[in-house]
């Protein structure tokens, strides 16, 4: 088990991320606090011995998506509407990013994730394929028609990033 | 920078979800440890209960196993004892042919002496060894044979055949298992040896307890032995009836002697 300093410093290292992945897939503040508990418990228990801090990362990134993915499967969360479910986050955006915001939210759940590893956290197809488990050709088909999807709703030419 | 970057620059988790969070784990830290410790400390106890078990089985084994006490019954028929340190009979060891004949329908392995004893005297394959002049003679190599020989003493079978109770040293008891006597008979050998050097542990072997007794008596001129046990019986028994004490006594410490001199 690791020790609380080391969980303290993967909370201040890994929260942001953590929190944007919640961002994109839970709706309020409770299950991402039971996310992050989840996240950060499993991190302490963990006996994996990282290679280096992009592994540390990429390990938090696809247990943090998976935790998501799991909540939602959930039988009672799919059952039960907590009564912040409808609460909304309170960051400042300007209009330009809550536009962003709302567009990459808005895609189908599966090119989610694959928009946030790819255009904020810059990851390769080839690394996002290794986090999320898929092949390779399906990271490239899911990028592809996720930025179909943005530019038809956000319009310009900077989705085209190369892959 | 793309579009997407910017619009994520502002989700961040806010210190109260940091600090939850950090709480929580905390918390769940200090709680496994405790578990931890918990699930330690009865995996060790119970580990330790386990070998402790192991130990106790082992050393009761060892001590159920081990022989500390040895009693040789002699008539012609010699046979010998083991016992434990729980005085419980560990092997029966015939010392000639007679003693197979004896041990052949027995099975005395965990029994008391005291009962291993009354089983052998109460066999019919014994009985038939015991004519009227017969002697049987009882011998007890022990830390404890004092004990013992008060214990074989007061068998009724004892009296019944009016038989004689000694103690021995185990040095006397390796010396006759080297020679392949029953160190009964080798005490009665190392009696005679004394009054007559020319005789052979092997020439004792093939003589009753009676014969090897009236050789010795013929040396020391006693007779109370003579013709039979009768007279000697009937001090036995009046000995042992009337001053059980001191029956016993006598026995012991003239079998502390043996070697020298029989209970005579």
């Amino acid at each position: 088990m690791r020790s609380e300093y080391e969980a303290n410093r993967a909370i201040e290292q890994y929260s942001d991320m953590v929190k944007r992945i919640c961002f994109l897939h839970l709706k309020n503040h409770h299950d991402t606090d039971d996310i992050f508990q989840n996240v950060f418990l499993k991190y302490v228990t963990s006996t994996t011995e990282f290679a280096s801090q992009e592994h540390e990362k990429a390990w938090f990134a696809r247990v943090t998506i998976n935790a998501c993915k799991d909540l939602l499967k959930s039988f009672f969360h799919k059952n039960m509407v907590p009564l912040d479910a409808v609460a909304e986050e309170s960051f400042s955006y300007s209009d330009e990013q809550s536009d962003v915001l709302e567009a990459v939210l808005s895609l189908p759940k599966k090119y989610k994730d694959v928009v946030y590893l790819f255009y904020y956290e810059n990851y390769t197809a080839v690394e996002i394929a290794k986090i999320m488990n898929k092949n390779e050709n399906t990271v490239y088909t899911l990028l592809s028609r996720a930025r179909k999807l943005l530019k038809e709703k956000l319009g310009g030419d900077d989705f085209e990033q190369n892959t | 920078m793309n579009r997407i970057h910017n619009a994520f620059e502002n989700v961040k988790a806010d210190d109260a979800l940091k600090q939850n969070t950090a709480d929580f784990i905390s918390k769940e830290i200090a709680k496994r440890e405790k578990q931890n410790f918990v699930f330690k400390a009865r995996y060790a106890a119970a580990a330790f209960a386990v070998v402790l078990c192991c130990v106790l089985g082992v050393v009761l084994y060892s001590l159920n196993v081990t022989s500390v006490s040895f009693i040789s019954i002699d008539v012609n028929p010699s046979v010998e004892l083991s016992l434990n340190c729980f005085n419980n009979v560990t092997a029966a060891t015939a010392y000639n042919d007679d003693g197979k004949v004896i041990l052949y329908n027995l099975k005395l392995e965990g029994m008391s002496y005291q009962n291993a004893v009354d089983e052998i005297l109460e066999s019919s394959e014994f009985d038939s060894y015991i004519k009227d002049d017969s002697l049987l003679t009882f011998t007890v190599v022990s830390d404890n044979d004092e004990e013992i020989t008060k214990q074989i003493e007061s068998c009724d079978n004892y009296k019944k055949y009016n038989g004689e109770c000694h103690s021995a040293e185990s040095k006397v008891m390796d010396e006759a298992h080297e020679n392949g006597l029953s160190f009964g008979k080798y005490s009665a050998y190392l009696e005679l040896k004394e009054y007559d050097d020319s005789v052979t542990a092997e020439q004792c072997n093939k003589m009753t307890m009676r014969e090897i007794r009236n050789l010795i008596e013929e040396h020391t001129g006693s007779s109370s032995h003579n013709g039979g046990s009768n007279s000697e019986n009937k001090n036995d028994n009046a000995c042992s009836e009337s001053n059980v004490t001191e029956t016993k006594s006598t026995c012991s410490s003239s079998g502390k002697q043996h070697g020298k001199s029989h209970n005579d």
